[in-house]
C-alpha cells in the first residue's frame, strides 16, 4: 500500500515540480516583488506600499485602464451570455444537419484567441475595410472604427461577443440535460414557448450559467491579444486593457515592481467579483437534488 | 603509499593542465542580434568564414526578431547569462549601463579591435565615463524620402524650405486629391519632424545633451507643437488620426496601402533603412529619390537626429572575452566581412568597410546619397547632439501620447506645452 503510494507521487512529482516552479513561485515572487523598485537589471529595492499609493493617488493610466476593463467586461459578459444561450437554444431543435451548424457556431472560438483573427479584425473595421465598404454600399458614410474614441472599444466587443462558442457548446449540454417531461407537463398546462423558457429551462441552467459566467468574467479581466493587435491600445488609451498595461510596464518599461502591483490588483479584483458571485449565487442557483439532500 | 597518492594527484594534475589548455584554445562565444532574413543570412555565412579563420573558436548565433528581443535580452542581463557580444540599441544604455558598468570596456581590447577605424565623435557617444561600452555600427540621421511618382504627377518639384513644403502640399492635394499628402511622418516621424523645425529656429534641443532636463522653453515647445498642428492641419503630414484609422499608427510606411499605391509623397526616415521603404513599391528603388534637406533660411542647426544606430558590445561575464573581442573585429572591420555583409548590418562606421563598399559599388546608389547627406551635413556642423534620454522608451511614450492628444484635437499646443515639460523633467530626474 505504501509502496503504490509512493509510486503515485513519483508519477506526479513532474507535475508538481512544474507547478511549484513556473505557477506558485512567480506567483509568490510577483506578490513579494510588487513592494520593490525592480528594474529587472540590478537588485530589486524594498519600497513597502509605494507601488500601490502611486496606483491609487498618482496614476491617471491605471484608473483609465481600470475603467476600460471594467466597461468592457459589463458590455461582454452578459453580451457573449446571451447570445451563447440564444445560438445554443436554437441549435437545441433537432433540425436537418444540426451537427454542422453546431461545428460551425463554435468554429469562431476556436478561431477567435489567435493573432491571426485579430489582424483579420483590424481589416475589417480599418478605414476602408469590408465593414466600411459595406456600410457604403447602403448609404453610410465611413465610421472611423480604430481611430475614435467612442467606437475603438467597440470593436473589440464585437470580436469578443463573436467568441460565444465555448460557452455556446456548455449551454448546448445543459439544455440537453434538462428533463423533457418537464416541458411536457408544463406544455399540458398551456405555457407558451417563452413562459417554459422562463420558467423551466433558465432555472434549470442556471448552475451552467454561473459556471460560464464565472469563466468569461475571468477571460475578460484578462483580455489582451484583441485589443494589442487591433488598437494598439489607442485611441487616447481608449483600449487600454489592465493586460495591456501590466505588458508595458514589464516589458516595455521593464518596472517589474510596478507591473507586479498591478498584477496583485487585478488579481484581487477578479477575486473579488468571483466572491460576490459566489456569494449571491446561493439566492439566485438551483442545484437540482439540493432539497433533497436538505431533506 | 605515499608515491601511490602521489602519482594519482600528478595525474590529476596533468589531466586539469591538459584540460585547461584545452579550454583556452576551444572556446565558444555568443552572438545575438535581431534583424531581418538577410541580415541573419549574411551573419551567418561571416560566422563560418570567421571560424574557418580562427579554428579553435566557435560563434554560437542567437538571433530573432526586433520585437520581444530587448526583453529577453533584459531577462538575461537579470540572470547573469547574457551573450559574450549583444548588438544592441545607443538608447538602451542608460537602462544597460548606466555608470558605464554594465558591459567590459572595449578599451581593454585595444590591441584586438582596431578602434581607429571609427570616427572619434561616434566613440564618444558609446563611451559612458570613460568606459566604451560596445563598438560602434554606422551612423544613422533622419531625412526627406520620396516617391517620385506622385510629384512627377502633380509636377511639384521636392521642397527645400518648409514654405515650399506647405506649398507643395496644397498643390499636390489640389492637383491630385484628398488622399495624397507630401510626407507619412511614422510614429516617431510626427514630433521629430516638427522637432527639426523648432530646433533649426531655436537652435535648442527639447532635452539638453549634456544633462538630463529639459532644454526648451515652455514658449518654445508651444511653438514645436503649434507647428506640428499646422502640418497636420496644411495637409503636409499624413496625420496621426488618419494613420490610427487605417489600422495603426505605428505601423511601418512600407506596410500602408497608400504608400504602396504612390499616394503618400515621401517618408521622413532615417538614412539606414531607407531601402526597405522600397520592399513594397512595384518600382522597387528605382522609384526613390533622396530630397534635399527642408531647412529654415539662415539655420544653424538641421535639427535631424543623427546618431550610431547600434553597437556590439561584449558581456563583463564572458568567459572568452577575447575571442569576442577578436569576433567584433572581425565582424565590425573587416573587407572581407564587409563584402559578405554589404549594408544588412547597417552602413558600416568602419571606414575600411566603408571603402569596400562604395569602391566596389555594394551599396545602393541612393543609399550613398542618403548616408553622404547626412555626413554632408555633419561636416558642415549642422547635425546636433541628442541626449541619450531622448530616445527612453518612457520620453518616446510621453511624446506620442501628448502628440497623439493634439492630433485628435484633445488639448492644444498651450495647454500640453507646460505639461510636457513638467512631466519630462519628473521622468528624467528619475533616469
Amino acid at each position: 500500500m505504501y509502496e503504490s503510494k509512493r509510486l503515485g507521487y513519483l508519477f506526479v512529482l513532474p507535475f508538481i515540480l512544474g507547478i511549484l516552479a513556473f505557477n506558485l513561485f512567480p506567483f509568490a515572487a510577483s506578490f513579494a516583488l510588487s513592494f520593490t523598485d525592480y528594474p529587472l537589471i540590478g537588485a530589486p529595492t524594498y519600497i513597502g506600499l509605494e507601488n500601490y499609493e502611486k496606483m491609487v493617488f498618482d496614476d491617471d493610466l491605471f484608473w483609465k485602464s481600470l475603467t476600460v476593463t471594467v466597461s468592457f467586461a459589463v458590455i461582454v459578459v452578459p453580451a457573449r451570455l446571451a447570445v451563447a444561450l440564444f445560438i445554443a437554444q436554437v441549435l437545441n431543435f433537432k433540425l436537418r444537419g444540426i451537427n454542422f451548424f453546431r461545428a460551425a457556431y463554435y468554429l469562431p472560438t476556436i478561431l477567435g484567441g489567435s493573432i491571426a483573427i485579430s489582424v483579420l479584425w483590424k481589416f475589417l473595421f480599418q478605414q476602408k475595410g469590408l465593414v466600411n465598404i459595406i456600410l457604403d454600399t447602403v448609404g453610410i458614410d465611413p465610421i472611423p472604427w480604430l481611430a475614435s474614441e467612442r467606437y475603438a472599444v467597440w470593436t473589440i466587443v464585437a470580436l469578443n461577443t463573436w467568441q460565444f462558442g465555448a460557452a455556446m457548446v456548455i449551454f448546448l449540454a445543459a439544455l440537453q440535460g434538462v428533463p423533457k417531461s418537464l416541458y411536457e407537463a408544463a406544455e399540458i398546462d398551456g405555457a407558451s414557448f417563452w413562459q417554459q423558457f422562463r420558467n423551466v429551462t433558465l432555472p434549470l441552467i442556471t448552475p451552467v450559467i454561473f459556471f460560464n459566467m464565472v469563466m468569461q468574467i475571468v477571460n475578460c479581466f484578462q483580455e489582451f491579444n484583441a485589443p494589442y493587435m487591433i488598437t494598439e491600445g489607442g485611441p487616447l488609451y481608449s483600449t487600454y486593457f489592465m493586460a495591456i498595461y501590466i505588458y508595458d510596464e514589464a516589458f516595455k518599461y521593464f518596472n517589474m515592481g510596478y507591473a507586479s502591483a498591478l498584477s496583485w490588483v487585478l488579481f484581487f479584483l477578479i477575486v473579488s467579483i468571483a466572491g460576490v458571485l459566489f456569494w449571491s449565487s446561493k439566492y439566485w442557483v438551483f442545484y437540482s437534488g439540493e432539497k433533497e439532500r436538505a431533506r | 603509499m605515499f608515491k601511490r597518492k602521489t602519482l594519482a594527484a600528478l595525474t590529476f594534475t596533468a589531466l586539469v593542465s591538459l584540460t585547461s589548455v584545452a579550454l583556452a584554445e576551444d572556446a565558444t562565444i555568443r552572438f545575438a542580434w535581431w534583424g531581418n532574413e538577410a541580415r541573419a543570412a549574411n551573419t551567418l555565412k561571416v560566422i563560418k568564414l570567421f571560424e574557418e579563420k580562427n579554428p579553435g573558436i566557435k560563434v554560437k548565433a542567437e538571433y530573432s526578431g526586433y520585437d520581444g528581443y530587448q526583453t529577453r535580452l533584459s531577462t538575461q542581463f537579470a540572470g547573469g547569462t547574457e551573450p559574450d557580444i549583444m548588438q544592441i540599441l545607443l538608447a538602451w544604455l542608460p537602462m544597460f549601463s548606466k555608470n558605464g558598468d554594465g558591459f567590459s570596456d572595449i578599451n581593454q581590447f585595444s590591441s584586438l579591435i582596431k578602434l581607429d577605424e571609427f570616427p572619434k565623435s561616434t566613440l564618444d557617444q558609446v563611451t559612458v565615463n570613460g568606459k566604451l561600452q560596445g563598438v560602434p555600427i554606422g551612423s544613422t540621421g533622419f531625412l526627406f524620402l520620396y516617391n517620385k511618382e506622385p510629384w512627377q504627377k502633380a509636377g511639384i518639384p521636392y521642397p527645400k524650405t518648409w514654405d515650399e513644403l506647405f506649398e507643395a502640399a496644397k498643390l499636390m492635394q489640389e492637383k491630385l486629391g484628398d488622399e495624397y499628402y507630401p510626407l507619412d511622418p511614422t510614429t516617431q516621424g510626427s514630433f521629430l519632424i516638427s522637432l527639426s523645425w523648432a530646433m533649426q529656429k531655436y537652435n535648442v534641443n527639447f532635452i539638453d545633451a549634456n544633462e538630463p532636463k529639459v532644454a526648451m522653453s515652455e514658449e518654445q515647445v508651444a511653438d514645436w507643437l503649434r507647428f506640428f498642428k499646422k502640418l497636420e492641419n496644411d495637409h503636409a503630414l499624413v496625420s496621426i488620426k488618419a494613420r490610427t484609422a487605417m489600422g495603426g499608427a505605428s505601423k511601418p510606411t512600407s506596410q500602408m496601402p497608400d504608400w504602396v499605391e504612390g499616394k503618400w509623397g515621401g517618408v521622413y526616415s532615417q538614412d539606414s533603412t531607407l531601402t526597405s521603404r522600397a520592399d513594397t513599391l512595384t518600382g522597387g528603388l528605382n522609384q526613390l529619390e533622396v530630397g534635399p534637406y527642408i531647412m529654415l533660411p539662415d539655420a544653424k542647426t538641421a535639427g535631424t537626429m543623427s546618431r550610431t544606430g547600434f553597437i556590439y558590445s561584449i558581456s563583463k561575464h564572458s568567459e572568452a572575452p577575447e575571442a569576442a573581442a577578436k569576433f567584433v573585429n572581425f565582424l565590425a572591420t573587416d573587407p572581407e566581412a564587409a563584402r559578405i555583409i554589404g549594408t544588412s548590418r547597417a552602413i558600416p562606421a568602419s571606414k575600411t568597410q566603408w571603402d569596400v563598399l562604395t569602391k566596389e559599388q555594394l551599396i545602393p546608389k541612393i543609399q550613398e546619397i542618403g548616408t553622404g547627406q547626412i555626413m554632408e551635413l555633419d561636416e558642415k556642423g549642422l547635425v546636433p547632439r541628442f541626449s541619450l534620454y531622448f530616445e527612453h522608451p518612457l520620453i518616446y511614450k510621453l511624446l506620442f501620447n501628448t502628440f497623439e492628444e493634439l492630433s485628435f484635437d484633445k488639448t492644444t499646443p498651450e495647454e500640453a506645452a507646460p505639461k510636457l515639460i513638467k512631466e519630462a523633467n519628473r521622468i528624467l530626474s528619475r533616469l
